[in-house]
């Protein structure tokens, strides 16, 4: 009796949290998970955005023809883009993308992280500049300096003119990352 | 009921129990999202680990603690984060086992730090739990304030 008289006189304030509780839970138990075909996205995550601590390499080449490269060649004319990890204070801002992102879906749409840029020249290799890059989610994008990388059709393009200037591959990480590191010691 | 005490206690203490609150709905939120999404009805969490092999040093202790342990038992580490994450967002958000529901949250995140998810922004939620585990806030506010008054020798309700 006198344990039921304590709950019935709880403190408002915790009953209130109760409140709270069962409503964002019927919130969520009756949202619908949008689940657009993203899998061919370049840079595509099952998280929706390219992870927080994943690097990635990326080929772009003048080209007007889609030739996709299973490995980086040793030799030819492109640019090799090293995405890496974000950065500290832009890893921590990922408590608050991922608590936004619960209740309202198009709160983020992107980030910034580094990016090493290397332009090959047959044999030679540039020493890797940084720079940044900003990953776009709404439209799938990627901006590297003065181009933009389309992740839909993965089109290179001049951001100036908007033209079409070549093509844009993701190749296997550790495996390219072995050959940069050959390339510049 | 909050204990009187000294201002900046005071400060300190509702400051811990907004961070518990927000904390909380943050884990709700996540727990909610993995049934949305299936995980524990599918193969996602399999699918999600298998991506992140191929994102890893080859050579990293994530690989090991993925390819021996997480991918075999999917399934179950599916129910253990899902269930540990509502349990604890419950625990925490209205003060019922708080300790212990912080405890689990810590427990979540290592697995989360050791299986190659590890950034710099489980750092603020370390040090939240190890302060929800070290200071007896369901006490201030929640449930473990009544049910430790009523059994004050159970490691439940501390």
């Amino acid at each position: 009796m006198r344990l039921s008289r304590n709950f019935f006189y709880l403190d408002r304030i915790v009953i209130g949290i109760v409140a709270l509780v069962i409503t964002i839970s019927l919130l969520y138990s009756t949202a619908e998970v949008e689940a657009g075909d993203e899998s061919s996205l370049l840079l595509y995550s099952q998280f929706g955005e390219f992870c927080t601590m994943c690097e990635a390499v990326l080929l772009c080449e003048n080209t007007n023809t889609k030739d996709i490269h299973k490995a980086l060649p040793q030799s030819g004319q492109f640019t090799l883009y090293h995405l890496k990890t974000r950065t500290f204070w832009s890893q921590i801002s990922t408590i608050w993308e991922f608590f936004i992102k619960n209740f309202n879906d198009d709160a983020v749409r992107g980030h910034r992280r580094p990016v090493s840029i290397i332009k090959v020249d047959e044999n030679n290799w540039s020493h890797p500049r940084v720079g940044e890059v900003q990953i776009s989610i709404d439209p799938n994008t990627i901006y590297i300096e003065e181009k933009m990388i389309d992740r839909e059709n993965n089109q290179w393009i001049e951001l100036d003119t908007h033209n079409h200037i070549g093509y844009c591959y993701r190749l296997p990480l550790w495996e390219s990352l072995e050959i940069i590191a050959k390339h510049n010691p | 009921m909050i204990p009187k005490r000294h201002p900046a206690a005071m400060s300190g203490i509702v400051f811990l129990l907004i961070m518990r609150t927000l904390f909380a709905i943050f884990w709700l939120a996540a727990g909610v999202n993995k049934i949305n999404s299936g995980w524990v009805t599918s193969d996602i969490l399999k699918e999600v680990f298998l991506q992140r092999l191929t994102e890893l040093p080859p050579d990293s202790f994530a690989v090991l603690y993925l390819s021996s342990f997480a991918i075999p038992l999917h399934t179950l580490i599916a129910w253990i984060i899902t269930l540990g994450e509502l349990y604890s967002a419950i625990g925490l958000l209205i003060g019922l086992t708080t300790r212990w529901s912080a405890g689990v949250s810590l427990f979540i995140l290592i697995n989360f730090a050791i299986g190659g998810y590890y950034d710099a922004s489980l750092i603020p939620f370390f040090i939240l739990v190890a302060l929800f585990i070290y200071y007896p806030s369901g006490r201030w506010l929640g449930f473990d304030k009544l049910l430790h008054e009523k059994y004050p020798s159970s490691i439940w309700f501390r």
